[in-house]
């Protein structure tokens, strides 16, 4: 709490102990006082007023005890239902906006340009979780030092990526692209895959390079989600990841395609079961979003991806010229990385489901020794896998619920006194 | 000046408030709040309290020095120093410094002791927390506590009115933010660990009523090591508030001067 280079309030030296709250280890000013405090004896005044005392405060005490699971709740004082009105899940569909505004700061923690604005995001993102989640559970064990690399390592080609593109703002021209670009990309994909089968591997090279080449250079910021789309269900992000994952895909189908007219059904049957490998993969990573794991495609991935296509198809050129009969054997390198993609999306998913499970159960097991367990868990805000729990039962009140006058009231005061 | 030479038998003799601290907590109860239950009360628990006295001056005779008042008076006294006392570092701001609120609530938790059953230190805890939750009591202890000194710590080159600014934004903290009044306490704790020193001697061990952050845990819906990361989380948003509250003065201050 200190503050660095920090001086005292009062440049002047003017300040009393009292004045800045600094209180001695014994708190006995003096004799005088220490002997009224300290006297033992009760008068008639003292014992009325002690033996009608417990008649006001009983109730009030035995509410206490009950509230905090010290005493068997007495019947009058049965406490509300609390997680009726903390039922999370219905409070974040009734709170469209508070999510709508969640996913915008992930959204800009995740990618945008500058990094006081990437921070303040997450800061303010962080908060924001920390406030819906009334039961914030703290003293989770940090992601390992593997993990923390690689997330360097994928931030950096993140920040690579971004440099490359020259839409940075959301202009008409953007907006106009955005919807475009994916289908355009897919297409692309789709002409290199019909001329690698087709035997024309110079052409299908030039084809790919363009297409890896636009998909960097002109990636647009992130979609907005309209009124619309949110109307029909449209979500634009799932639509690139179609587009791009199958482009991918496409091309693989149109190397093996090509493979399999050149004379060799082994290397063909391994390129076509990675691409249908990696596809599955990343639908699967996908789909995890259903469930409440919101996993990022890993830019490694994308970069891996984009070199290993474009080369492998590059290095299949330069060797074959016309035919992919002759193409060398670095060809199946684009399969292997995509193969190796596929494998460490699924570890991840994985990963994250065993941890979200590993909470799951330790709150579950929480449970069934007091019933202290928060209303959600935040497994880590910067994965931010949000994870809800609704509890049959009802417990105390983490801090006074001021909306619905179960505690007392705080109010604004100064130092001086006024309010 | 005659100097008293104690010898060995009576340097193994404590002040008899230290030494009825070997009854039973349930029998220094009875000796306390005996002449505050109603007659009818009385009639019922005489048997228990003239056990609880016979056993007293025993205890009294054997390990004390001699006695300048009656026992319940020296039990009392002992509920003073192990529950009162310890507790005004913490509740203090919250009555302005004085105990005889505390000393009610120990009495009447004494009381409920014998007739209810409930364990006196249970009740007197509740009785605490009750007082602590109070809206005005709590207003009074934020108000002492706004005066913490390293709160009110500041860069040298701060000006007079970016000084105001943050002072006022630290009252409104301190009194609006959701960890009071747990923050406040175990704050109140800290700074008094003698107490907690004296208190862990084997006679009182387990008849302190300190209000311990563990003992705070219950009432605020927590188990105890979610309260103390929960707290220690608390303290850090504090600090980077007022970290990041600098940042913007200062940069307010340097924005203005690049405009001038």
């Amino acid at each position: 709490m200190d503050l660095t280079h920090a001086t005292p309030a009062h440049p002047d030296g003017t300040e009393t102990v009292e004045s800045i709250g600094a209180q001695p280890d014994d708190p006995l000013p003096d004799a005088h006082a220490w002997r009224r405090q300290a006297d033992p004896r009760l008068d008639a005044g003292d014992v009325a007023r002690l033996r009608a005392a417990p008649r006001q405060s009983r109730d009030h005490v035995a509410h206490r005890l009950a509230a905090a699971g010290l005493v068997p709740e007495p019947e009058a004082a049965s406490a509300p239902d609390l997680d009726a009105r903390r039922d999370l899940d219905a409070a974040l569909e009734a709170d469209v906006d508070t999510l709508q505004r969640i996913d915008e700061l992930h959204a800009r923690r995740m990618r945008s340009a500058s990094p006081r604005e990437r921070q303040h995001a997450t800061t303010v993102l962080a908060e924001a979780l920390h406030r819906i989640v009334d039961g914030y559970q703290v003293g989770d064990p940090p992601p390992s030092r593997l993990v923390r690399w690689l997330r360097g390592v994928d931030d950096r080609v993140r920040r690579a990526y971004a440099r490359l593109t020259v839409f940075d703002d959301h202009t008409p021209v953007v907006a106009w692209w955005e919807p475009v670009s994916r289908w355009v990309l897919l297409a692309l994909a789709a002409c290199a895959a019909v001329m690698l089968a087709g035997g024309h591997v110079v052409e299908a090279t030039v084809v790919v390079a363009a297409r890896v080449t636009l998909a960097a250079v002109t990636a647009p910021p992130a979609p907005s989600a309209t009124t619309w789309r949110r109307l029909i269900g449209y979500n634009p992000d799932w639509a690139s990841s179609v587009c791009s994952h199958s482009g991918d895909a496409l091309v693989l189908a149109g190397l093996s395609a090509g493979l399999h007219a050149g004379g060799r059904p082994l290397w063909a049957a391994l390129t076509m079961g990675a691409a249908l490998f990696g596809l599955l993969a990343t639908v699967s990573r996908i789909a995890a979003r259903e469930q409440g794991l919101r996993l990022p495609r890993l830019w490694i991935e994308r970069a891996a991806k984009d070199l290993a296509l474009t080369g492998a198809v590059a290095a299949a050129a330069v060797a074959a010229g016309h035919g992919l009969g002759s193409a060398s054997p670095f060809m199946l390198v684009a399969p292997a990385v995509v193969a190796a993609v596929g494998v460490a999306e699924l570890v991840r998913t994985a990963y994250y489901a065993r941890r979200r499970r590993h909470l799951l159960s330790r709150a579950a097991s929480a449970g069934g020794t007091g019933g202290l367990v928060p209303n959600a868990i935040v497994v880590s805000t910067g994965d931010a896998i949000v994870v809800n729990l609704r509890r049959p039962g009802s417990r105390a009140p983490i801090f006074p619920d001021h909306r619905e006058a179960a505690g007392p009231q705080l109010r604004l005061i100064r130092s001086d006194g006024s309010r | 000046m005659a100097v008293d030479t104690p010898t060995r038998r009576q340097t193994e003799r404590v002040a008899p408030e230290l030494a009825v601290a070997k009854l039973e907590l349930r029998d220094i109860a009875l000796l306390a709040a005996y002449e505050i239950l109603t007659e009818a009360e009385q009639r019922t628990y005489r048997v228990h309290y003239r056990r609880a006295l016979a056993a007293g001056e025993r205890i009294v005779d054997e390990h004390a020095t001699t006695p300048d008042r009656p026992l319940p008076e020296i039990a009392r006294l002992f509920f003073s120093f192990t529950w009162v006392f310890p507790n005004l570092g913490l509740a203090g701001p919250f009555f302005a410094g004085e105990s005889g609120p505390l000393k009610d609530a120990v009495l009447l938790a004494a009381r409920e002791a014998i007739v209810l059953g409930v364990p006196a230190r249970l009740d007197f805890h509740a009785r605490l927390w009750d007082h602590i939750c109070d809206p005005d009591r709590r207003a009074e202890a934020a108000r002492f506590y706004v005066r913490h000194k390293p709160l009110h710590a500041f860069p040298p080159s701060a000006e007079r009115e970016a000084v105001e600014r943050y002072c006022g934004r630290i009252d409104a903290l301190m009194a609006t933010a959701e960890c009071v009044p747990a923050l406040l306490a175990t704050w109140a704790i800290e700074r008094n660990p003698d107490r907690l020193r004296d208190l862990s001697r084997n006679d009182v061990k387990h008849k302190h009523g300190l209000f311990e952050q563990r003992h705070m845990a219950p009432f605020l819906g927590m188990a105890p090591n979610t309260l103390a990361q929960s707290l220690k989380r608390l303290r850090v948003r504090f600090g980077e508030e007022m970290r990041l509250l600098w940042q913007i003065e200062r940069t307010d201050d340097y924005d203005g001067k690049q405009e001038r």
